[in-house]
């Protein structure tokens, strides 16, 4: 792999996250040519606000899974986190700094615990993170059930305003330029060679000097703390609570990350890749809804569809390296 | 189980029990009281299980039954009557091939031997018409190479106060109670067959598995380590024996392996130093003669023996003033292996005590001021100047030693 380099645009192939830039070009193209209405200002900033909280939770996981993880439970996390930010806030479309600024300060704090406490269970009490995150996922659904039984509640005006700000670019692109300048800040300090080196040899991380469990709990609270982030912009979005919303959101996260190039073996791969991934998936699924309604299919076939994207997706990395095998 | 079939192809339960408890019967009296077919396996004791290997194979009714090392977790009773049974099996028509490191099983139980070194045939014997000597000799092989006659001048007597001392008053572990010390300048070496405890003793010394608080001293301090992170601290470096595994990440540069354990020394601000990093991970590369492309080239792109260079440059980095290494030229070229021997002299003229396993014999005798051999997790002979040569070795790792007095090794693991 290292000794014969490529030249420049075979090189752009070879990184890991060629494969997001592919499928990204790909249904921009598409939904170009059968929804040119997508890119007037006005939709794009409204789908990229859509897409704002997948992208965080994309980002979440893949620091969970450089660290060696995996976190099932982000989307149980984010609801969590949703519905505690919502009853936080009461029932007043305008109730002032300290209950806005409190809301989002409980619900950050709930989503960094909760992946705490997955993070304790998979570093010290060596659970599976499989199976731990997919236990613990329910926990985070029944206390979410708990805080908000119903969908309701309300968003206050300013929140809701806050994430519609279009001042030059959307406010979520804002959002996301700024995760990714702490991302290359965070890159250059030890706690991300720590992150690296756990995830990429655990082994060898411990004998070399470095607290493995526990840069192991901080990769799932960092991850809990995006999440929480996510709820944030989430609910700001939609305007209301709902104990059932981050459910599907787990399982997209994941495919943000295999599209985005990180390996899931841990110890390699970065946040660009993710948010493209997670961008991706929902570029998929405009497309998979435009063909639907183009096709004249029933809706019934949306699931289906959607379920072979999803997996033709998460297949996609093995199928290329099984075709790049050298004979 | 064989024979034990059933009708409609199910398993006969009754009489596939009834064989299990015959089958368990054979080591009636010398296994313990949960010796048993309704037992889990995992819970019985290294020695019952060996057994259950033992009478598995035998349940195959074999025409040739190999025992590999199987007598190593038994006890003395146990082998008896293993070789008991080893008996019959032998009038009853059995061919059996017994791997051994036990030179005195041999003489009591096999009617020739065959003796392999570096993966050949260098002799067949009869045991009737051969002494432990002539096997010894033979399995040890005439003293050879130059790399013998080559540092030995420059081994210098241990004295004053030593850097690091162990004292372990019961077993810990897979230890036996045992006591060494390293002084400063020396090369410590550490004998043996494979897996006699060797691993265990420097990774308990580098604090990656607990050795009770007041065993350890350095430099005259009780020290105990609970993490390498403290063992690290304390001047006290290790290279692992398997690199893959525990020294290197894989999928990361040489530059980031270079570095694991030392951003620490690299800060600037809350970021890192990267490129006064990277000038020092380069002049350790050309320290060490690292034949590498550039630092960011992924560690596949190195051969062992480079990588090999890899994980002892990233502990140089910081200066430590003891070093432990785990079998560190297994799987190196010649070439390498030279490079590093000689790095090694330069690191005790300096003053570095290093502890040094290693399975080939050769480096033992010809880098080390004294050998520790050890077998089944105890020291059982040390040896220095005259008494360091081969046959020596050889016949301490096979607990054919007199060399420490009423060691009692041959028995095996039980008191």
């Amino acid at each position: 792999m290292t000794q014969t380099r490529p030249q420049s645009p075979l090189r752009l192939l070879a990184q890991p996250w060629a494969l997001a830039l592919i499928l990204l070009t790909l249904g921009l193209v598409i939904t170009a040519v059968f929804q040119p209405a997508f890119f007037t200002p006005r939709t794009l900033s409204n789908n990229l606000r859509t897409y704002l909280p997948l992208v965080l939770l994309a980002v979440a996981q893949t620091i969970v899974v450089i660290g060696g993880g995996i976190d099932l439970s982000l989307g149980a996390i984010l609801t969590l986190s949703s519905v505690v930010m919502v009853q936080t806030f009461g029932p007043e479309p305008d109730p002032g700094l300290g209950r806005m600024l409190g809301g989002l300060a409980l619900g950050l704090l709930v989503g960094t615990l909760a992946g705490a406490v997955n993070g304790f269970c998979v570093a010290y009490l060596r659970l599976q993170p499989i199976i731990a995150t997919f236990a613990t996922a329910f926990v985070w659904g029944g206390l979410a059930l708990w805080v908000l039984p119903q969908p309701g509640g309300s968003v206050p005006n300013t929140l809701q305003e806050l994430v519609r700000v279009y001042f030059l670019i959307p406010f979520s692109l804002w959002v996301i330029l700024a995760v990714v300048l702490v991302w290359v800040w965070f890159l250059g300090t030890r706690a991300a060679k720590a992150l690296y080196a756990v995830g990429g040899n655990p082994q060898a991380a411990f004998t070399s000097g470095l607290n493995v469990e526990w840069t192991k709990l901080l990769s799932y609270a960092t991850a809990g703390f995006l999440t929480g982030l996510g709820a944030f912009f989430l609910v700001a979005d939609i305007a209301t609570g709902d104990p059932l919303i981050g459910g599907p959101l787990t399982l997209a996260s994941v495919v943000a990350v295999v599209i985005g190039g990180t390996r899931l073996s841990g110890g390699a791969g970065g946040i660009v890749g993710s948010i493209m991934g997670a961008v991706v998936y929902y570029l998929l699924k405009n497309v998979v809804a435009l063909s639907v309604f183009n096709l004249n299919l029933t809706p019934q076939w949306q699931t289906l569809i959607d379920g072979t994207v999803v997996v033709l997706a998460l297949a996609a990395p093995g199928l290329i390296r099984l075709f790049r095998r050298p004979r | 189980m064989a024979g034990a079939r059933g009708r409609f192809g199910r398993i006969d339960a009754k009489t596939a029990r009834e064989r299990t408890e015959a089958l368990l019967e054979l080591f009636k009296g010398v296994a313990g009281p949960r010796f048993l077919p309704d037992s889990l396996a995992g819970e019985l004791p290294p020695d019952e299980r060996q057994l259950v290997e033992i009478v598995k194979a035998a349940s195959l009714k074999p025409r040739i039954l190999v025992l590999d090392e199987a007598t190593a977790s038994l006890d003395a009773r146990q082998v008896e009557r293993l070789f008991t049974l080893v008996r019959e099996w032998k009038s009853g028509g059995l061919g059996i091939i017994i791997v051994t490191h036990r030179m005195e099983e041999i003489f009591r139980i096999a009617d020739r031997a065959t003796v392999l070194r570096n993966g050949a045939v260098v002799g067949e014997v009869k045991i009737g018409e051969t002494s432990r000597e002539a096997l010894i000799t033979l399995i040890s092989g005439e003293a050879s190479r130059a790399l013998q006659e080559e540092a030995k001048a420059a081994h210098s007597e241990a004295t004053g106060t030593p850097a690091l001392e162990l004292l372990l008053n019961q077993p810990t572990g897979r230890l036996k109670a045992l006591e060494l010390r390293l002084y400063q300048g020396e090369i410590l070496g550490l004998g043996g067959l494979h897996g006699q405890g060797q691993r265990e003793l420097l990774l308990g010394m580098f604090g990656a598995s607990p050795l009770g608080a007041e065993a350890m001293r350095l430099g005259g301090q009780p020290r105990q380590f609970r993490h390498p992170n403290e063992a690290m601290r304390a001047g006290i470096a290790y290279v692992p024996g398997d690199r893959g595994r525990e020294g290197l990440l894989m999928v990361r540069s040489i530059f980031e392996n270079f570095m694991l354990p030392n951003w620490k020394n690299y800060r600037a601000g809350g970021l890192l130093h990267v490129s006064k990093a990277r000038a020092a991970a380069l002049s350790v590369a050309q320290r060490l003669k690292l034949k590498f492309g550039t630092l960011g080239d992924d560690m596949t792109s190195l051969s062992g023996g480079n990588a090999q260079k890899v994980v002892l440059g990233k502990w140089l980095l910081r200066e430590p003033q003891i070093l432990l290494l785990d079998d560190p030229t297994k799987g190196i070229d010649v070439g390498a292996k030279a490079e590093f021997y000689a790095l090694l002299s330069e690191l005790r003229a300096q003053g570095l005590s290093v502890m040094f396993y290693s399975s080939d014999d050769d480096e033992l005798l010809s880098l080390c001021d004294r050998v520790l051999v050890m077998l089944e997790g105890g020291i059982v002979a040390e040896l220095s100047g005259n008494s360091l040569s081969r046959s020596a070795l050889v016949r301490a790792s096979l607990g054919a030693s007199n060399t420490v007095s009423g060691s009692g090794v041959l028995e095996g693991g039980k008191p």
